[in-house]
């Protein structure tokens, strides 16, 4: 456990380095200095050099990088050259609000989608597990943009009852919380769908295994057979896919989080990218590169506890 | 003696989107108390969709679709579902075939015994988790779990198959039930495993006093085994009595045909019998007698009419032969003949062949080293490498058939492949027909390879999926670059592997075990190679099938004079076809000689162990041989055991043993040779000894 611990600390150090250093690359890769960009043409060449030094753009890359980096180990994320606010600061008042979203999301995606995929399985060819296919094959293929317009169109402006952009009144939960569904809803849809095939199609594999046959043999209710003894080795597959997916859903939150207007890390990226305001884009890369590499890890234990055969950093017979 | 279990009139049908398939049809038996009873039959005879049914967990498309099934005077169709679930585990429990898989790897064994356990004792007596756990750990030692108390903690995978396979039986026998279905608890495990386990369940039973329907394929377990037998061919029963009896005196031709189909040392200079044809299928099933249209005694009738039971002295059979109005037209004789009709075959002058060698190992070894990451080879956490072949010193002769015989682990296959160069030696050196495989040019190599093929051990999965048997037997032509007439090399291969040339143009899921096999054959001989390697060529096929194969690899090498290296675990296979034997253990060969010594004087414990394990189908002969159950199991082949590795188990034992290792002190010059300090003892004081 200790030798796989420091291999996946290892491990994530090499990622965010590879990130950093195509991000810093990538300044390069876009057309026009960045600091003329971003301070118009009719700028000073003593301002430009000035903004040049203070985004470190006038030292080679690996400097760069290296700058970056060794400011992030002792906590600092650097400053926002334009207002001179700290991004830890911007940070910290986005990244909760992504969080919630993407965990309420996929709260969502799991409470509707699994029970909806073990029951298509433990019912195959019913009207219900029919009509279960085709709504999730057709939720699957919705873009989480398209269902948040569509969602705003009809629950905001159309029927009013929904509160459409926005966080909601400071300090107010259920206004948060009424702000927060509309969003939810979009960016879980997709992984509804997809989580019920999951769940049914290994469902199924599981419940044709000797092992449920002869738990079966063994006098077990049927309930316990498919609820205790197939669902655990069902949900082997789903939480690989999950851990991957929770990334995705980071994606889907930058466009979800535009279209709500939600103040998130989709929003601050999408802004910061807009302005050329670099700094705040590296460093909000790497939270949510972070943030990837946190649920991935926390997927390999829940894999452990799932399915004990598998060792963490030990080799596979 | 009361009948625990009578089936009457039982019929199953399975409902599939083009059709009713009738599965069983008519089957009438009883289990008496206490007693064994074998339900025997080849694959797709129905005998797995019988123990279904009696519990009741047949798949959703199939049904009982007649007869009652009276289990203690109680009609177990009649029930409900919750008052058969009360049955199932308490009153009538099963063993599955594959102890890898019947075991739900993701839980605890304690957690599935205390489950099964409490699944029982809800109602009557209130049972804690830990009193469950306690009964469980009871059961758990005794069916020979070592450390029961700590081990019920761990998961299936950190068992061993024969000790999944105990704790299957554990968990089948904790309500102590009235009946006990074992459906194949054997054909997954090893040799010496089989024995302990078949041991296990005859204490059991003598103890418990259990009913028991065993089914199975193999006669071998039978004729040890069970009291009773019932052989079903395609859903009907053809046969039943009492074992003595039947083995004896077979009446149904089938079952004659089967007995006769059962390779052992008798046959070894003749071919087998078969049985032409294969089992209908169940969408096309023959109209009358279900055997007739392979039945060489078939008559019109056979084909018109089911046939009635006809008794004799308590074994029934069903045969239209047994009634009064058959007409007996040919002169050949029904009752089993001792020397029946199968040619002899012309030996190869005696075959002898120590002149010219083919396959010259030298002390080789082939070790294995898991692919470690970066990271633990700089922390030094590099495991012992595993060592599946240990030192090997070996001559193959021109023409010979070399058997390499051990349990799974030995490292036989990797023997096999080592010689054959797919497999690079860690140490020593192969030499084929004078080659160093290690020294010469990849030109040189790719000429060699064609002169040594190999015939796997899954036939279907070592045929390419996507391509057709045509294609698949031209393939090693243009590998080699070899212009041949596609047609009529095709249909000549073909031929020669007894296949009709409408194969040609199947893919291979389309062919049956047994075609495939012979597919794998035609596509290793497409290049007339001196040297067949053949891993398995029998594993997964059915008894009359099996012989089929048997007899063509013999007919087929004193037809083009073949070398044959045969690697099984199958003794019989080896009686029948080997001129010598080669016994491994943890990558080591501890003895070679040729057939006739190794089987009538095995000099080694271990070669004597497996000897004594060896299925015959003749309850009398199997049951005065004393055998020799081997404690324990093949040891983790990354940790052998210190001197000789097989001291452990061994009850010839000494002192010397535990330190030193034994070695053939003698060239292997195709002398009977053994790598134990006692040889001379194996076998005298055997029986003495316990």
């Amino acid at each position: 456990m200790l030798a796989y611990l420091i291999k996946r600390f290892f491990m994530t150090i090499a990622v965010l380095l590879i990130v950093m250093t195509f991000l810093s690359l990538l300044v390069h890769i876009v057309p026009g200095d960045p600091a003329r960009t971003l301070l118009g043409p009719r700028a000073s060449p003593e301002l430009i050099q000035k903004i040049r030094s203070a985004m470190d753009l006038d030292k080679p890359a690996y400097v760069q990088v290296g700058n970056f980096l060794w400011k992030v180990i002792h906590g600092d994320l650097g400053t926002d050259v334009f207002t001179g606010v700290s991004i830890n600061r911007l940070v910290s008042a986005a990244l909760p609000h992504t969080i919630i979203l993407a965990l309420a999301s996929l709260g969502l995606a799991v409470l509707i989608g699994i029970p909806l995929g073990v029951f298509s399985a433990t019912h195959p060819n019913s009207w219900l597990d029919r009509v279960t296919a085709i709504l999730s094959i057709s939720l699957t293929t919705i873009p989480s943009y398209v269902a948040g317009l569509f969602l705003l169109l009809i629950f905001a402006v159309q029927l009013k009852i929904m509160p459409a952009i926005g966080l909601g009144k400071d300090g107010n939960l259920k206004d948060y919380i009424m702000h927060l569904i509309l969003p939810t809803i979009a960016l879980a849809i997709t992984w509804i769908g997809y989580l019920a095939r999951l769940v049914r199609t290994s469902l199924l594999e599981v419940l044709n295994e000797t092992y449920i046959r002869a738990a079966r043999a063994s006098g077990l209710s049927g309930r316990l057979v498919q609820y205790k003894y197939a669902l655990k080795n069902a949900l082997i597959p789903t939480v690989a896919v999950l851990g991957v997916g929770l990334g995705s859903l980071m994606g889907g939150a930058v466009l979800v989080e535009v279209i709500f207007n939600r103040p998130g890390m989709g929003t601050l990226i999408y802004n910061a990218i807009k302005a050329r305001n670099y700094p705040v884009v590296r460093a909000g890369v790497l939270i949510v590169a972070c943030l990837f590499v946190f649920v991935n890890f926390l997927t390999d234990l829940i894999y452990t506890y799932l399915d004990p055969r598998i060792q963490l950093g030990k080799q596979q017979r | 003696m009361e009948a625990i279990l009578k089936v009457e009139n039982l019929a199953i049908t399975y409902h599939t989107r083009e059709a009713k398939l009738s599965a069983v049809r008519n089957v009438d038996f009883s289990v008496e108390q206490g007693k064994i009873v074998g339900l025997v039959g080849e694959s797709g005879c129905g005998k797995s969709s019988i123990a279904l049914a009696l519990i009741r967990l047949l798949p959703p498309n199939g049904m009982v679709s007649a007869g009652k099934l009276y289990f203690q005077g109680q009609n177990l169709l009649s029930l409900r579902e919750n008052a058969m679930r009360e049955v199932r585990g308490h009153k009538i429990s099963m063993i599955f075939q594959d102890p890898m898989t019947s075991l739900n790897p993701v839980f605890s064994v304690e957690e599935q015994m205390v489950d099964a356990i409490l699944a029982h004792c809800g109602k009557n007596q209130k049972l804690s988790r830990s009193e469950a756990r306690q009964k469980a750990i009871e059961m758990l030692d005794r069916v020979g779990i070592p450390d029961a108390q700590n081990r019920i903690r761990d998961y299936p995978h950190q068992f061993s198959g024969g000790m999944r396979q105990r704790i299957m039986i554990a968990l089948a026998l904790q309500a102590n039930p009235a009946l006990l279905i074992a459906d194949e608890p054997t054909s997954a495990l090893d040799v010496t495993l089989e024995a302990q386990i078949t041991d296990l369940i005859r204490s059991l039973r003598d103890e418990f006093q259990t009913s028991i329907l065993y089914i199975t394929h193999d006669l071998g377990i039978v004729a040890q085994l069970c009291d009773e037998v019932i052989v079903l061919y395609a859903g009907n029963i053809v046969e039943t009595g009492d074992v003595w009896h039947l083995f004896k005196q077979p009446l149904h031709p089938y079952t004659q045909a089967l007995l006769r189909s059962h390779p052992t040392y008798e046959t070894n200079s003749r071919f087998l019998a078969t049985i032409p044809g294969r089992v209908p299928s169940l969408i096309n099933l023959p109209v009358g007698c279900k055997f007739a249209p392979r039945c060489q005694f078939a008559q019109t009738i056979c084909h018109e009419q089911e046939p009635l039971e006809y008794e004799r002295e308590g074994q029934k059979v069903w045969c239209h032969i047994f009634q009064p109005d058959w007409q007996q037209t040919s002169e050949k004789t029904i009752i089993m003949n001792e020397s029946q009709n199968e040619p002899a075959i012309n030996l190869v002058e005696s075959r002898q062949f120590k002149d010219k060698t083919i396959v010259k190992a030298n002390r080789v070894e082939v070790h294995f080293q898991e692919n470690l990451g970066l990271l633990s080879k700089i922390l030094g956490q590099e495991p012992a490498p595993l060592k599946a072949v240990r030192g090997i010193d070996i001559m193959v002769y021109r023409g010979e058939t070399l058997a390499i015989v051990g349990e799974s682990g030995s490292g036989k296959t990797t023997l096999g492949r080592t010689i054959l160069g797919l497999e690079e030696p860690t140490v020593g050196e192969v030499n084929v027909d004078g080659n160093p495989l290690t020294k010469i040019n990849p030109a040189q190599k790719r000429a060699l390879r064609a002169k040594m093929q190999m015939i796997f051990q899954d036939p279907i999965s070592s045929l390419s999926p996507r391509k057709r048997v045509a294609e698949l037997l031209l393939e090693p032509f243009n590998i080699h670059k070899i212009a041949v007439d596609p047609d009529r090399k095709v249909s000549e291969l073909l031929e020669m592997v007894g296949l009709s040339s409408e194969q040609a143009d199947k893919y291979p899921h389309q062919l049956s075990g047994g075609q495939a096999r012979r597919v794998g054959i035609a596509r290793a001989l497409a290049l007339n190679p001196a040297l067949l390697v053949a891993d398995e060529p029998t594993a997964g096929l059915d008894v009359s099938v099996a012989a089929g194969v048997l007899n063509l690899l013999k007919e087929l090498r004193e037809k083009l004079g073949l070398t044959y290296i045969l690697i099984t675990h199958n003794l019989n296979v080896v009686q029948f076809i080997a001129d010598r034997v080669a016994v491994m253990y943890l990558g080591k060969i501890i003895e070679i000689g040729e057939n006739e010594d190794i089987f009538n004087q095995p000099k080694h414990p271990y070669t004597e162990a497996l000897i004594s394990a060896i299925a015959i189908p003749d309850p009398e002969i199997r049951r005065k041989r004393k055998q020799i159950l081997l404690e324990g199991e093949i040891p983790d082949p990354r940790h052998p055991p210190s001197g000789c590795s097989f001291h452990p188990r061994c009850r010839y034992r000494r002192e010397r043993c535990i330190d030193e290792s034994p070695s053939f002190n003698a060239p292997m010059d195709g002398r009977h040779l053994s790598a134990c300090f006692f040889s001379e003892l194996v076998g005298r004081t055997g029986d003495s000894q316990d």
